[in-house]
């Protein structure tokens, strides 16, 4: 089998003594390079950071001051990238990629986009703001008037992006990943990382920010197999998937699991068993579906609602969570309903709402698709550009929430820290406790070894101890009622309880530990037959599209969704101004007819009067609480007694 | 063979002769669930009862107060003055108000003591009404011995009507014949 030559930072293909490792790094990637499919729309794809890097300038900022440049268009390389000099610790470095357009041009690139419009353009769904409730549509009001007062990006950017990147193609059209390799607790971690030269969410599909530069990733998760380990048909899952044939230095790899990075998820909900029938796969090509602006990975094709927290309403949403989990779960007011049970929790208050539009019905790029990944460019920690450059790789906005800045690169946190996903891979997708199949074969084999001998020493120790208190029981029956062995006697009491209670910990023990080697035996042999767990048992909350029937709402109640926050503001206004006297009553008369006003739009009237009268009715008992609380003591104390008399007395009778 | 439910149906098993197999089984599994039907409904009809004979309860405090308010007025010479007095005033719009409620109270009870669909909703609707009058009389210092019955009774329904399985009685049947429908 022959393996692509990979590529050093400055496009040289490294020659034929190049280690055997890059080679077969470059052979694993693209053996497992993924599928991705972008929404129609879409401007932005991956391209390779040394054509973004010359068309950039490189500048820094220090707080209170004006940007200055170090490095001027056509001077910024990979190579003097990371010769800069980071040594101004008060400083923001950052690349800059877009420069202002001109009247002229901005119009030309409208006009261009509208005559493309069958091919190009993007069809909005159901508006974000009609799948939520008012709440979260105050929140996301405010959030759009403080873009006023932070820093974002120009409203040229995204078109003077456009037209560079557009530029960039018709020199030469490719698409490149940015590929690692890392073994790490016996896995070995593929990583493609996918760099966007900007990100338009906000701009080009309502979304959150704008920003230059994207760094975007997913992993795929392989563990070297020993057939021998794991049983030559072991493995019906996997077998036959990794495309290996006979004397391929691939196939001791299997793909075990694969996590697509989406915003600052983290975690077990993250990844995916490659068996998983979430994770479309054509081949050992696993299939990403990149959200339109954001791009953000995601495993199915769909709109994915995204829940923006700012860090101000923190502690109200977790009490918004709280109360929405205390409603559903502990009082249960939707058990049974089958509607709401299906529609799920709401969205919480304080978040603001983004849709992720996610539809892969844009152009698609992967093996056998309609273009087709360019050789890799590897990725190594001691090259200079990603371990000696901490800067941002576009714009620095001046934005305190950080949404509008560009991100820094894989390397690095937009603060300077290293990412987890960089240092540590395994960890960041939850896989740290997991073990390879391999490995837990091992291990379960060595736990049961640890755990026989244990059980042995118990054993010993239990029939050693119980003799032991035999003897001191015996003792100290014969004690008793002895006047002039009293003190002795105590002091053999408290001996023999101490006793006692150790030798039924050690019972407990050998018993918990009995039950925990009979589990771990017959899992050792579904472990050896290749069989295992559901591959979804490790999800808690998997981030699934939203559902059709879900936002199915009319163009008016669009509309309205648009416009109640705005027309809400100038009712309370005209309220104060025109009738001061009432404004308790129109308050709240106004929040009842919005509220029957979207519950109609949502067809949720039912559950919106049950809410309002069980949140009234707790009102009133705490009302009465407080009027009678000492009557209602004294009743439910005579209560209680009466039942225990009645209880006792036909007890006797019986 | 009556028509009456449960006990008939565990004591006295239909008399079945020439049948074969396979439609004793076929009569065997509709007796089961007429018999699960059964007691589901007698369940059903019970909780309807009590919610229906609670708001004929509600009903009459509501009439009982509108009353009570308005026998504390001489009417004639109330009538008798150009306007009436501001406490008659407020005596009538009471009563404008919690009459209709009371027959709505009424008519629900009766829809509830023949298990009808639509008396839940209803039914949690006039709760909810009698609640914001019963709290905004509470927040205008209107606190008397029957504001704080009326939200003693208005909580009672409200726990009542909220259990599970009195709501699925009425609302999730109703999402079963949709889905059948469809």
């Amino acid at each position: 089998m022959m393996l692509d030559s990979p590529l050093q930072a400055d496009n040289r293909p490294i020659d034929a003594s190049a280690t055997e490792q890059s080679a077969l790094d470059i052979a694993l990637l693209r053996r497992y390079e993924p599928i991705l499919h972008f929404t129609r729309g879409e401007q932005f794809f991956p391209a390779d950071v040394e054509r973004y890097v010359r068309q950039a300038s490189l500048w820094f900022q220090r707080p209170g001051e004006d940007a200055i440049c170090v490095l001027d268009r056509g001077e910024v390389t990979l190579e003097t990238l990371g010769q800069v000099d980071m040594g101004r610790p008060d400083a923001i470095y950052f690349l800059k990629f877009t420069e202002p357009l001109e009247a002229s041009d901005l119009v030309a690139y409208r006009v261009a986009r509208r005559r493309n419009r069958e091919r190009e353009t993007f069809i909005p769904g159901t508006g974000r703001l009609a799948r939520v409730g008012y709440a979260s549509r105050f929140v996301d009001a405010l959030f759009n008037v403080t873009l006023l007062t932070r820093g974002r990006v120009p409203g040229d950017a995204a078109a003077a992006a456009a037209l560079t990147y557009a530029d960039m193609l018709k020199d030469a059209e490719s698409y490149r990943y940015h590929g690692r390799v890392v073994r790490e607790a016996g896995w070995t971690v593929l990583q493609y990382w996918f760099f966007y030269v900007y990100n338009n969410w906000r701009s080009g599909f309502s979304g959150a920010n704008d920003h230059e530069a994207d760094w975007e990733m997913i992993m795929v998760y392989l563990a070297e197999t020993d057939d021998e380990v794991v049983g030559e048909a072991a493995d019906p899952v996997n077998d036959g998937v990794n495309g290996a044939t006979d004397g391929d230095p691939l196939a001791r790899f299997r793909p075990e699991w694969v996590a697509y990075a989406s915003h600052d998820y983290t975690g077990d909900d993250l990844r995916r068993r490659w068996d998983d029938p979430e994770v479309e796969k054509e081949g050992t090509h696993p299939v990403v579906y990149v959200a339109a602006g954001s791009h953000g990975s995601y495993y199915q094709q769909g709109e994915y609602l995204t829940e923006l927290e700012i860090a101000f309403f923190h502690r109200l949403a977790m009490v918004a969570d709280v109360l929405e989990n205390f409603w559903r779960n502990q009082l249960r007011q939707y058990a049974g309903d089958v509607e709401e049970e299906r529609r799920g929790p709401a969205s919480n208050f304080f978040r603001i709402p983004f849709v992720d539009y996610a539809r892969g019905d844009g152009l698609s790029i992967g093996p056998g698709q309609e273009k087709t990944w360019s050789v890799p460019r590897l990725l190594r920690s001691d090259e200079g550009w990603l371990s000696t450059y901490r800067g941002l790789w576009g714009l620095y906005a001046r934005d305190p929430f950080a949404g509008e800045n560009a991100p820094a690169g894989p390397m690095y946190n937009r603060d300077r820290t290293i990412r987890r996903a960089w240092y540590d891979p395994v960890g960041w997708a939850g896989l740290d406790k997991v073990p390879t199949p391999d490995e837990e074969v091992r291990m379960l084999a060595a736990r049961q070894v640890d755990l026989r001998a244990r059980q042995s020493e118990l054993r010993n120790e239990i029939q050693r101890n119980a003799f032991a208190l035999r003897n001191l029981g015996m003792t100290t029956r014969a004690m008793r009622n002895q006047p002039h062995l009293q003190l002795r006697y105590n002091e053999y009491q408290r001996k023999l309880e101490s006793l006692s209670d150790e030798v039924a910990a050690l019972r407990r023990e050998l018993a918990e530990n009995q039950a925990l080697l009979h589990t771990l035996e017959s899992y050792t042999a579904l472990a050896r037959a290749g069989m295992r767990e559901p591959p979804r048992a490790h999800i808690r909350r998997a981030h699934v599209p939203t559902a059709d029937e879900q936002f199915r709402a009319g163009r008016l109640a669009e509309i309205w969704a648009a416009a109640s926050i705005g027309l809400m503001l100038v009712v309370i206004v005209a309220l104060i101004y025109f009738a001061r006297h009432f404004v308790i009553f129109g308050l709240a008369a106004m929040l009842s007819l919005f509220a029957f006003i979207e519950a109609s739009f949502r067809g949720r009237i039912v559950r919106m009067v049950t809410s309002l009268t069980v949140g009234l009715a707790v009102v009133a008992a705490l009302i009465l609480l407080f009027e009678f609380f000492w009557s209602i003591v004294a009743l439910t104390v005579l209560t209680i007694g009466s039942y225990l008399l009645w209880e006792n007395l036909r007890e006797l009778w019986q | 063979m009556t028509k009456s439910n449960g006990p008939w149906l565990r004591s006295r098993q239909p008399v079945v002769r020439g049948l074969n197999a396979e439609r004793l089984a076929e009569l065997a599994e509709r007796h089961a669930d007429a018999e699960a039907y059964s007691v589901d409904r007698r369940v059903r009809r019970w909780v309807a009862r009590v919610i229906a004979a609670l708001l004929a309860v509600q009903a009459g405090s509501l009439l009982a107060m509108t009353m009570v308010r308005l026998a504390q007025f001489d009417w004639e010479r109330e009538v008798a003055d150009v306007m009436l007095s501001a406490a008659a005033l407020d005596a009538v719009l009471l009563a404008l108000m919690l009459l209709p409620l009371a027959f709505f109270d009424l008519l629900t009870a009766l829809g509830m003591w023949f298990e009808r669909a639509w008396a839940w909703l209803w039914a949690m609707i006039i709760q909810g009404l009698l609640l914001i009058f019963c709290l905004s009389s509470y927040a205008i210092n209107r606190r008397s011995w029957d504001i704080y019955f009326l939200m003693f009774i208005c909580i009672v329904l409200v726990l009542y009507l909220n259990a599970n399985d009195v709501r699925l009685a009425f609302t999730g049947r109703q999402s079963t014949y949709r889905r059948i429908r469809d």
